[in-house]
């Protein structure tokens, strides 16, 4: 499959919009206001996937300009991605909205890309390790020049004492949401087995509406977990943009984008052999 | 706590911490002269203390809390402490303390400018990385200070040989805080880990301690656990503690020849369980684990450049060499400090929240006296720690040693 399309050539960073960056759909890339069904939904993480692939390719030159872009033209730059992943987050709350049960065992990404599935998403706390493990490339990067009496660049290796410390305590404050989530998936998962439902079973679950109705209201305590989930997973992005520079913003999400489109790739290739080696049909978009 | 409202209330800040210095001291002597619970004596080899008082531990707790919400009276207290300024520099120095790679934050750190009522300026700083809970590493932080500070008052002198009781009998007082730490705490405590788990295991907890005390003519350095202080002199490093690992030799002498075993795994462990072999707390594994202090005493020299204390998070990643050419670095690029005036190193943060609730990582500094230099390179060496893919949390505390400038 195609892994980045070419960047549009005619895009200048400075059409996107400005943060808190306004929907962010547009005819450009098709990711146009899905109809919130699963197999609309898959058509749009496709569509979205490309988009983000382009978004990358433009973060990757604005990272390495020189001379560097000019700090407006990062902001709007870094909103209009932030703005990508809002636009995401809202067409996914409307396809939950639908059918939760598919958000939760997704056909759209890969296996490999399901071992990091943290209440249907990625794990927020992963965007901290992100954050240190480039940040921490970057300064060892830089760090002989600065021994030898040269001054740090501005990039995530220049990261400050206050930055630093925000850092620490969003992340403390997203692993204390972590876990209330969880305590609240756990809450759903356990309520699976309540009188009510032990008594359907006891007659075969025959009863198919009184069956639906029970099995819809456990649905919808875990798409409260689903809705926590996708929030904290947006507002922790925003939250570490928010705490850097715009420079350091671009890299923090290029490597946030590199990572997610390179497991996404190799999943689906290995899939794709997986599927080729089993004489299976080739897994569902 | 104390100091960090007082100070955010200052106009002149020499007077001000000294005076908040002055009023920590005071209430916690006034506490010390009531009365003290009795101490099993087996374990300390210097007995000539053992009369003084030591129950300031529920009244330390009830202080923080009334300066937390008062800081009307810490400005009373200011003024009333009438406490010209001392010639002595504050001083300069800077701490980062992160959580990383991990999901639990047991790193404290404490620092208290001018901690002594004597005559000469005493800083203090301490390092404490807690295991199976952060609870004793927090008590350290709250306590020590004022413990010490008790210890050298009842010491008489501050002859640098009188240190090693000192520190000595500090760490011990601590240690039996720490033991009785589940049944001596108010209730409005908020509960911790240790006590959610089935059956409780408040005894299960430790904390390593690294302090120093830095006066105008010594560096003091008590240690117990891997934790570690280190000096750069004249661009070498000196490390002032020496890191008490089970396969140390004479660590795993002792540990045997009290009847302990060290067990490999995951490692050198104290009866394959705790990968030091000092520590305050860890009850259940006395006498193997044990909380008595390796002490220093160190002449400051025009030489010294700084003082880097910091736990494990650190130190399993970076050598004490790269630690102090990375602070000597960030000196040489900040370029020569102002004597009189410190830059404002850090702008205020979510930290400050935490500081009300009384869990902050960093308790007794004002974030507007970090020093630049110091703050810089406190940070550069976490992240250098987090860089090197240091697995643990992380804390440094650095202080700028250096003369006639």
């Amino acid at each position: 499959m195609t892994i980045h399309p070419p960047p549009p050539q005619s895009t200048p960073i400075a059409m996107a919009a400005t943060p808190p960056a306004p929907p962010a759909h547009g005819g450009r890339n098709g990711s146009s206001p899905a109809p919130p069904s699963t197999e609309s939904f898959a058509k749009f993480f496709e569509s979205w996937i490309a988009e983000q692939s382009r978004d990358l390719a433009e973060l990757r030159a604005a990272a390495s300009a020189d001379p560097a872009t000019p700090e407006a033209d990062l902001r709007r730059l870094v909103g209009r991605v932030l703005g990508h992943y809002e636009h995401y987050y809202r067409t996914k709350a409307a396809a939950a909205a639908d059918d939760v049960l598919r958000m939760f065992s997704p056909s759209w990404i890969s296996t490999t890309e399901n071992l990091y599935l943290w209440c249907g998403g990625w794990r927020p706390t992963a965007a901290f390790h992100l954050l240190y493990t480039k940040s921490g490339m970057q300064l060892e990067h830089q760090l002989p020049n600065f021994l030898n009496g040269g001054s740090l660049e501005g990039d995530l290796g220049d990261l400050g004492a206050g930055q630093l410390q925000a850092a620490d305590q969003l992340q403390r404050r997203t692993i204390t949401r972590e876990r209330e989530i969880e305590d609240a998936a756990a809450s759903a998962q356990e309520a699976l087995a309540t009188a009510r439902m032990v008594e359907l079973a006891g007659g075969g679950g025959m009863d198919a509406e009184a069956m639906e109705r029970e099995m819809q209201a456990k649905a919808d305590g875990m798409k409260r977990v689903l809705e926590m989930a996708d929030a904290l997973r947006l507002e922790t992005m925003r939250g570490v943009v928010a705490l850097l520079r715009p420079a350091q913003a671009v890299h923090f999400l290029l490597a946030a984008a590199e990572l997610h489109l390179a497991v996404h790739d190799f999943g689906r290739r290995k899939d794709g052999r997986a599927g080729d080696a089993a004489a299976l049909p080739p897994p569902q978009p | 706590m104390a100091e960090i409202c007082c100070e955010e209330a200052k106009s002149t800040p020499a007077t001000a911490v000294a005076a908040a210095a002055a009023v920590a001291v005071a209430v916690a002597s006034s506490a010390l002269e009531r009365r003290r619970r009795r101490l099993e004596m087996r374990r300390f080899r210097i007995a000539t203390d053992l009369d003084a008082p030591a129950e300031e531990d529920v009244r330390a707790g009830k202080r923080l809390r009334l300066a937390r919400t008062a800081s009307g009276s810490c400005a009373d207290a200011v003024r009333d402490c009438e406490r010209p300024a001392l010639p002595e520099r504050l001083p300069r120095y800077g701490v980062s303390s992160v959580r990383g790679r991990r999901r639990e934050m047991e790193d404290a750190v404490s620092i208290r400018p001018d901690f002594l009522s004597g005559a000469s300026k005493h800083h203090f700083f301490g390092v404490f990385d807690g295991h199976g809970c952060s609870h004793v590493a927090t008590l350290c932080q709250d306590r020590m200070h004022e413990v010490v500070a008790d210890e050298h008052n009842n010491a008489g002198s501050g002859e640098e040989t009188a240190w090693k009781g000192v520190m000595e009998r500090s760490f011990a007082r601590l240690d039996e805080q720490a033991t009785s730490w589940a049944s001596s705490r108010s209730a409005d405590e908020p509960a911790c880990r240790c006590e959610q788990q089935m059956p409780s295991r408040c005894d299960h907890v430790g904390s390593t301690a690294v302090v120093a005390v830095v006066s105008p003519t010594h560096v003091v350095v008590g240690n117990a656990g891997d934790s570690r202080a280190v000096l750069s002199r004249a661009g070498v490093p000196v490390a002032l503690s020496v890191d008490h690992k089970p396969d140390r030799p004479d660590e795993l002498a002792r540990i045997e020849a009290a009847g302990g075993r060290v067990i490999y795994w995951d490692g050198p462990r104290v009866l394959g369980v705790l990968a030091m072999s000092r520590a305050i707390g860890d009850g259940y594994l006395k006498p193997f684990v044990s909380s008595e202090p390796e002490v220093t005493v160190t002449e400051r020299t025009d030489e010294d450049e700084c003082l880097i204390l910091a736990s494990d998070g650190l130190w399993d990643v970076v050598t004490n060499e790269m630690a102090c050419e990375v602070v000597r670095a960030c000196f040489r690029s900040n370029g020569p400090p102002a004597p009189a005036s410190r830059p404002d190193g850090v702008a205020p943060t979510a930290a400050d929240a935490d500081a009300e609730n009384g869990s902050a990582v960093v308790k007794g500094m004002s974030k507007a006296d970090s020093d630049k230099a110091c703050s810089d390179a406190a940070v550069l060496l976490a992240k250098l720690a987090l860089a090197r893919r240091s697995a643990d949390n992380v804390s440094v505390v650095v202080v700028d040693l250096r003369r006639g400038i």
